[in-house]
């Protein structure tokens, strides 16, 4: 059963399936297509750029979004 | 794409390499097994965090750091825990510094908050579409879902935020929240009333206005 926002009505969620099926509907928010890439390319470059790595280092080192698409 | 769609999405991969042995693989340079990590787990991790903050770009951010924190630990991940509760446990850890310091810097700089606005990622999601009546109907929807989610106390939002947007098993979100399972089972059940009763609430607020 799909739920509306009518549906929401006062007594028209009755039991815990109804509320389950409800907040299966809960929308996935996609993450931008860039963020594995992203995630890939700092993690490239902190494996190339330290020996030992070291939790700081490898948060300063991340790259904010939609770098890897910006030019050199 | 709905909730129920991306978990059917996630449970039909190709043949399966367990995370232990990925992470192994990792360690050996291979970049490749590590990358088959971050594909596995970045959806249900970017939509938990996006869903705690509220933020989009925040939760790009914050998603990046939290398996860069992988890869740094990767060396000292203890083999026997499972790595999906590992990476929800730091997810939750990040959301929560990143709360507290955006609190201090709106009191800091006396800035009216609009919890509202913090709380619902599809209010701050772009949206330069027009609105035909069944999107809105959609969008309703999910605001109050959000809304109902919002309403609930810390500790069973976890919980709920876990299994809903995190798609998380009672014993994973009892490992994130280092709970017995049956602990985050029951604090789920007791969630599922106050959901319920919040939404009701909401309907009867708009049915007066």
């Amino acid at each position: 059963m799909k739920y509306s926002i009518k549906s929401l009505l006062p007594g028209n969620i009755a039991s815990d399936e109804d509320v389950d099926l409800l907040f299966d509907q809960l929308e996935v928010i996609e993450p931008p297509p860039f963020l594995v890439e992203n995630i890939l390319a700092s993690v490239k470059r902190l494996s190339a750029g330290i020996a030992v790595p070291s939790q700081s280092r490898a948060i300063d080192g991340f790259i904010t979004r939609g770098d890897a698409y910006e030019p050199s | 794409m709905s909730v129920r769609q991306v978990r059917e999405h996630i449970k039909t991969p190709t043949p399966e390499i367990s995370d232990g042995v990925l992470v192994k693989q990792t360690l050996a340079g291979d970049q490749d097994a590590f990358e088959i990590l971050v594909r596995r787990y970045h959806v249900p991790l970017f939509n938990f965090i996006c869903h705690c903050l509220g933020d989009y770009d925040q939760a790009c951010d914050v998603s990046q750091q939290v398996f860069l924190q992988l890869y740094v630990s990767m060396p000292t991940l203890r083999t026997g825990e499972p790595l999906k509760a590992w990476l929800f446990q730091v997810a939750r850890n990040r959301c929560l510094d990143e709360l507290r310091r955006k609190r201090a810097i709106h009191f800091s700089e006396l800035e009216a908050v609009n919890d509202e606005e913090d709380l619902s990622p599809l209010a701050i999601m772009p949206d330069n579409q027009p609105l035909p009546d069944e999107i809105a109907e959609h969008r309703d929807l999910q605001r109050s879902l959000q809304q109902a989610i919002a309403s609930l106390p810390p500790k069973f939002r976890s919980v709920v935020l876990l299994r809903y947007a995190g798609q998380l098993s009672f014993s994973e979100i009892g490992h994130t929240l280092n709970m017995p399972e049956a602990t985050a089972k029951t604090y789920f059940q007791r969630a599922r009333p106050l959901l319920r009763a919040a939404l009701a609430s909401q309907r009867q607020m708009s049915a007066v206005s």
